[in-house]
């Protein structure tokens, strides 16, 4: 590390962390702005009828699931995006090595999500209100308006899709021979062994919060060491 | 003349959305500062909403607690359960709705349930009076559908008698709402179960009893008829 200082390395992740707060501030309203268009052009997050003898109904819900899906597509977008050249010649502006910068890399990930998902809590109310406010139709409230536990599976759930991308796009640079056959192993395997993005939610979702726990730390564990190996070695064959 | 006329309006968007983009570039809008600034708001903005939900209590209602369905369940197994051994005498006074007479003038009775009955159901029981009076009674427990209690939106059955033939028709009805679901419910395992699914569904009794004096012959037409 060259510096004049002596900074130690935690202060200097923490540094960086804050400069890329502010350096990579777009990513945040890039997330927001897609959120709002999304819960203006949507009314709600889908319908349901039918009927039940003489009874029809119609039920529009609105709930946190659209604003789900969009917040996976982002954090993949945004994970990708973060482990991209150009964005890390960026972070080479600030006083740095491979292994801070990684590391400071996944930390802004933790901040973009968790902002992500309070920010589609925040669309999510004011949809609702809005539509209170404007509409004469008396909705009808199915869950509790503030759970730990929903946002908490949000917040992991956006987090491992993030570092996922970020780790995918990292293989990708060092090896795209690899990249490829990881991918063509995943979907042979989704098209041949039934296997398909539910259940990949049902690994995760399971009753004891322990276990969930468990199984989130060791895929973030697994995720994020091989995307910091990966950015070690390449520190290493620079030519 | 009149082609360049009819495109000078696209022709000025475009000028106008250039002109935009070039001062844009000039202009940094988003600077970190005012990023922070503009998340601060949308979050109290969101705080404020979720206020103003929890405010507005006459614009919005709550369902029922499993515990409510539960209760309403049972006591549907039991309305059933006497439903079935043909204890209408024992069915609560409370869940009485209306009781009519109709005067047989033949011996056969034909009896036809509309094609949207389905929540109806009804029940034919004998008795050993000599007049031509067949008693209509109905019962309903109060309805839940969905987890909501609809009772007082549901109109009981219709029943026309003519000719010695009943018509009996549910009246169709339309149930629009708007639900909010602050959770994620791609994520909840679809559960097969039938208690939750009842629960989920539709909860209550709706029963028509005819009491028909034993010289009477019912013919039914639906195959419907207990």
């Amino acid at each position: 590390m060259t510096s004049l200082n002596n900074v130690s390395l935690a202060q200097n992740i923490w540094q960086q962390l804050l400069w890329k707060c502010r350096t990579f501030s777009s990513t945040f309203t890039t997330v927001l702005i897609v959120q709002i268009i999304f819960s203006v052009l949507s009314s709600g997050s889908g319908s349901s009828g039918g009927s039940y003898g003489s009874l029809l109904y119609n039920e529009s819900i609105y709930s946190l699931d659209l604003l789900f899906i969009i917040s996976i597509f982002s954090a993949i977008m945004l994970g990708w995006l973060l482990a991209t050249q150009s964005i890390r010649n960026d972070n080479y502006s600030v006083v740095t090595t491979n292994f801070t910068e990684t590391v400071s890399t996944l930390l802004f990930l933790v901040v973009l999500s968790i902002f992500t998902v309070f920010s589609a809590l925040s669309s999510l109310y004011i949809t609702v209100f809005t539509r209170l406010l404007f509409f004469d139709q008396v909705m009808v409230i199915k869950s509790a308006l503030f759970e730990i536990s929903t946002l908490f599976i949000f917040l992991i759930f956006v987090l491992i899709a993030g570092s996922a991308s970020y780790f995918a796009k990292t293989l990708f640079d060092i090896s795209k021979i690899t990249f490829l056959l990881l991918t063509i192993v995943i979907i042979y395997s989704m098209q041949t062994g039934g296997i398909s993005e539910s259940t990949f939610f049902e690994f995760f979702l399971v009753q004891s919060m322990g276990e969930m726990l468990g199984k989130v730390l060791l895929v973030l564990t697994i995720f994020w060491g091989l995307t910091i190996a990966i950015r070690q070695r390449r520190e290493v064959i620079r030519r | 003349m009149n082609v360049l006329i009819a495109f000078l309006p696209i022709l000025l968007i475009i000028v106008f959305l250039l002109g935009i983009i070039k001062l844009a570039s000039r202009i940094r809008i988003w600077t970190p500062k005012r990023t922070s600034w503009v998340i601060l708001i949308y979050f109290m903005l969101g705080v404020i909403s979720l206020i103003g939900i929890l405010i507005m209590q006459d614009k919005t209602t709550k369902t029922l607690s499993k515990q409510q369905l539960k209760v309403a369940l049972e006591e549907e197994q039991k309305i059933d359960e006497l439903y079935g051994a043909d204890k209408f005498d024992q069915i609560p006074a409370d869940y009485f709705v209306f009781t009519n007479s109709y005067e047989g003038t033949a011996e056969d009775i034909e009896i036809t349930l509309g094609g949207n009955v389905y929540n109806t159901r009804v029940a034919v029981t004998w008795n050993d009076s000599e007049s031509n009076h067949i008693i209509a009674t109905y019962y309903e427990t109060p309805i839940i559908f969905k987890r909501m209690d609809i009772s007082k939106d549901i109109q009981p059955p219709t029943i026309e008698f003519k000719n010695n033939h009943f018509y009996i028709t549910e009246e169709e009805m339309q149930f629009d709402f708007t639900s909010i679901q602050v959770n994620l419910e791609m994520l909840k395992p679809i559960d097969y179960d039938q208690m939750s699914y009842s629960l989920d569904h539709f909860i209550g009794n709706r029963i028509l009893h005819l009491n028909v004096p034993k010289h009477f012959n019912i013919i039914d037409n639906s195959g419907w008829v207990d």
